[in-house]
C-alpha cells in the first residue's frame, strides 16, 4: 500500500468523510420536494 | 464431450448434450468441479466447491434423463453467489464475521434450480456483505479481488464478482448473482457476460443474505440472454416464504412473437451515454454496439431519466435498510473483522442516518415510479451502457480519482441526474424503480476488455428484454468470444 492509501485509509478520516457523505446526501434529498399525498413504494401488484 | 470441449459451452448446448447421451451428466459435473477447482483461484472466483453435493444431483440427474423425463436444466451445472444458502455449506456471505456459518436449508432459488435438474457445483465469490456501507477496494471480499478472466489484473466487477469472473472464464454455464444497485450489471459488463436483473419480487429472495429489503434481486448471469430466460424460468414465481414475491410466473416469448416485438419496439437512447461519458477506450465499442442493436431494433427515439439525486437516493436506502440489517453486527466485536475500512466506516454512519431522510428517499422512489410509468407511454425499453468504461485494475480505490498518471475517474461517479447525463443514473434509477435490466456484451474496447450495453424496460418486461438481447446475440459473436487462460 502507498503512502498515498495508507493516508486515505485512515479509520478517523474516513469515519469523517462517512458522515459527511450521508449529510450530503441528506441535504440532497431535502432539496427535492415531494408532494403530501406520495406515501413509499409497495410491491409491484400482479394480475 | 471431454472437459475441454465442454468449457464455456451455453446451458443450452450441455442440455441438447445431455439428452443426446453425448456425456452424462455426471461426467459433466466432474469437468465443470475440475474447473472450478483448477481455475476458480486464479479468479478468486470460487467461495466453496460442492462436489458431494453436485455428484449426488447429477446422478439424481442421470436418472431423470434416462427415463426421458428431464427438462432444460437437468443436468447442467452452476454456481450460486455465496449470499445464497445451501443446506450444509459455508454460506459466508463474502465477509469473515460469517466465514463459518451454515444454513440448515437450501434457499428458494437454490431449491427451485434443484426441482428444475440443475447441478449446484459451487458457491461463488462475493464482495462482503454485498457492498453495504460503501467499499473502498475490489479486495473487499473473504476470497480476495475478484480478476477478471480477460486480465486478471482488472476487477471482475461487485458484488457479484465470483459469477461473473466464472460465467466468464467458462469454468460455469451459468451462476446467480443478486443486485441491490449494480451488482449483476457491473460484473457482467466487465466479464462481457449476460446478466438479467429481474424486476423486483418476480425472483425470491428468502434464503439470501438481505442488503435492502426493498431493493434486492436475485438473477441469472449466464453466456446468452436466452440462457438467462431458461433460468428465470426456473427460479421466477410464488413463494410463501418471501411477501415481497409477486407469483408472476417467467415465460418467454415464442420465436416469431419475439422477432416482431424486436422490430416494433420503441428504443429511448441517448446519444450523450456514449458520446460524453463513455472512456477513451470503450467509446468506439459502445458506439458499434449501439448502431448493432439499431439494425435489430431500429425504432429509436430520445428520451432522458428525470432529474432526481439517483445516487443519494439509492445510497440512503441501501444504507439505512443494511445498517438496521447488520446492525449486531456493526455493535458487536466481530464486525472489525470486515476487510475494507471505508466500508466499515460506512455501515457505522449509517446508524445514524435520520428516519426522515430515508422515508423522503423512499416517497422519492414512488415519485420516480411514476416517471417512469409515463416514459414507458411513449417508449417499450431504455437502452445505456452496461458501463462507460471496462474494468478498473483491482488496485484501483473504487471511490477516489486514480494516482497520478494512471487511469481517469470513472465516468460514473459523476453527477448522474440533470442535465448533459443522459441516462447514465440508469443503473440506481432502475434499481430504485424495481425494474427489470439485461445487460449484455456489444464488443471489445482498446486495452482488450469486454463493454456492454444495458436494456431496461417496465415491470415484468423481461420476455421483451430477453428478445431484445437475443437478438443481438442472433446476429453478433460477441458473447462467444472467449478468455485465454
Amino acid at each position: 500500500m502507498t503512502e498515498e492509501e495508507r493516508s486515505i485509509d485512515d479509520p478517523a478520516r474516513l469515519a469523517d468523510e462517512a458522515r459527511e457523505n450521508a449529510q450530503k446526501a441528506a441535504t440532497e434529498l431535502r432539496a427535492q420536494r415531494v408532494p403530501i399525498e406520495t406515501e413509499p413504494p409497495t410491491v409491484f401488484k400482479t394480475d | 464431450m471431454n472437459e475441454s470441449e465442454v468449457r464455456f459451452c451455453t446451458a443450452a448446448e450441455l442440455a441438447s448434450a445431455l439428452r443426446r447421451r453425448r456425456i452424462s451428466a455426471l461426467e459433466l459435473a466432474r469437468a465443470y468441479l475440475d474447473l472450478l477447482e483448477e481455475l476458480g483461484p486464479k479468479y478468486n472466483a470460487v467461495a466453496a466447491l460442492m462436489p458431494e453435493r453436485a455428484l449426488d444431483e447429477a446422478r439424481r440427474a442421470d436418472r431423470a434423463l434416462a427415463k426421458k423425463d428431464g427438462g432444460p436444466l437437468t443436468g447442467v451445472p452452476y454456481g450460486a453467489k455465496d449470499l445464497l444458502a445451501a443446506r450444509g455449506a459455508p454460506t459466508t456471505w463474502g465477509a469473515p464475521p460469517y466465514r463459518d456459518q451454515i444454513f440448515g436449508q437450501d434457499a428458494t432459488v437454490v431449491a427451485k434450480l434443484k426441482r428444475s435438474g440443475a447441478v449446484l457445483a459451487a458457491k461463488l465469490a462475493m464482495v462482503e456483505l454485498a457492498g453495504g456501507g460503501g467499499y473502498r477496494y475490489p479486495s473487499a471480499s473473504l476470497q480476495g479481488p475478484g480478476r477478471n478472466p480477460w486480465n486478471t489484473e482488472r476487477w471482475s466487477g461487485g458484488s457479484s464478482s465470483g459469477s461473473g469472473a466464472a460465467v466468464g472464464a467458462g469454468l460455469v454455464p451459468f451462476a446467480i448473482g443478486s443486485e441491490t444497485s449494480g451488482s449483476i450489471g457491473t460484473p457482467s459488463a466487465y466479464c462481457g457476460v449476460t446478466g438479467l436483473r429481474p424486476t423486483y419480487g418476480a425472483v425470491s429472495r428468502k434464503g439470501a443474505m438481505a442488503l435492502s429489503w426493498t431493493l434486492d434481486k436475485l438473477g441469472p448471469m449466464a453466456r446468452t440472454a436466452d440462457d438467462c430466460a431458461t433460468v428465470l424460468e426456473a427460479i421466477a414465481g410464488a413463494d410463501t416464504g418471501d411477501p415481497t414475491a409477486s407469483g408472476k410466473r417467467f415465460r418467454p416469448l415464442a420465436a416469431r412473437a419475439a422477432a416482431s416485438a424486436a422490430k416494433r419496439a420503441r428504443i429511448a437512447f441517448a446519444e450523450e451515454d456514449v458520446s460524453e461519458h463513455a472512456s477513451p477506450e470503450a467509446k468506439r465499442a459502445l458506439e458499434k454496439g449501439v448502431a448493432e442493436l439499431r439494425r435489430v431494433a431500429p425504432k429509436f427515439v430520445r428520451a432522458t431519466l428525470p432529474a432526481m439525486p439517483f445516487g443519494p437516493m439509492v445510497t440512503t436506502v441501501y444504507s439505512a435498510e443494511g445498517a438496521e440489517i447488520f446492525a449486531e453486527l456493526i455493535e458487536g466485536k466481530r464486525f472489525e473483522q470486515l476487510v475494507d475500512a471505508r466500508q466499515k466506516a460506512g455501515l457505522r454512519a449509517a446508524l445514524e442516518i435520520k428516519a426522515r431522510d430515508y422515508l423522503h428517499a423512499m416517497r422519492l422512489r414512488t415519485r420516480l415510479q411514476q416517471a417512469f410509468a409515463a416514459m414507458f407511454r411513449d417508449v417499450d425499453v431504455i437502452l445505456s451502457v452496461g458501463r462507460a468504461m471496462t474494468a478498473t485494475p483491482i488496485t484501483q480505490p473504487l471511490d477516489n480519482p486514480a494516482p497520478p498518471g494512471g487511469p481517469k475517474p470513472p465516468p460514473d461517479k459523476r453527477n448522474l441526474s440533470g442535465p448533459g447525463s443522459g441516462n447514465m443514473g440508469l443503473i440506481a434509477a432502475g434499481n430504485l424503480a424495481g425494474i427489470p435490466a439485461i445487460f449484455f456484451p456489444c464488443g471489445f474496447a482498446t486495452d482488450g476488455l469486454p463493454v456492454g450495453l444495458q436494456l431496461v424496460g417496465p415491470p415484468f418486461s423481461e420476455p421483451l428484454l430477453v428478445a431484445l438481447a437475443s437478438a443481438f446475440q442472433r446476429e453478433t459473436d460477441h458473447h462467444l468470444k472467449r478468455p485465454r487462460d
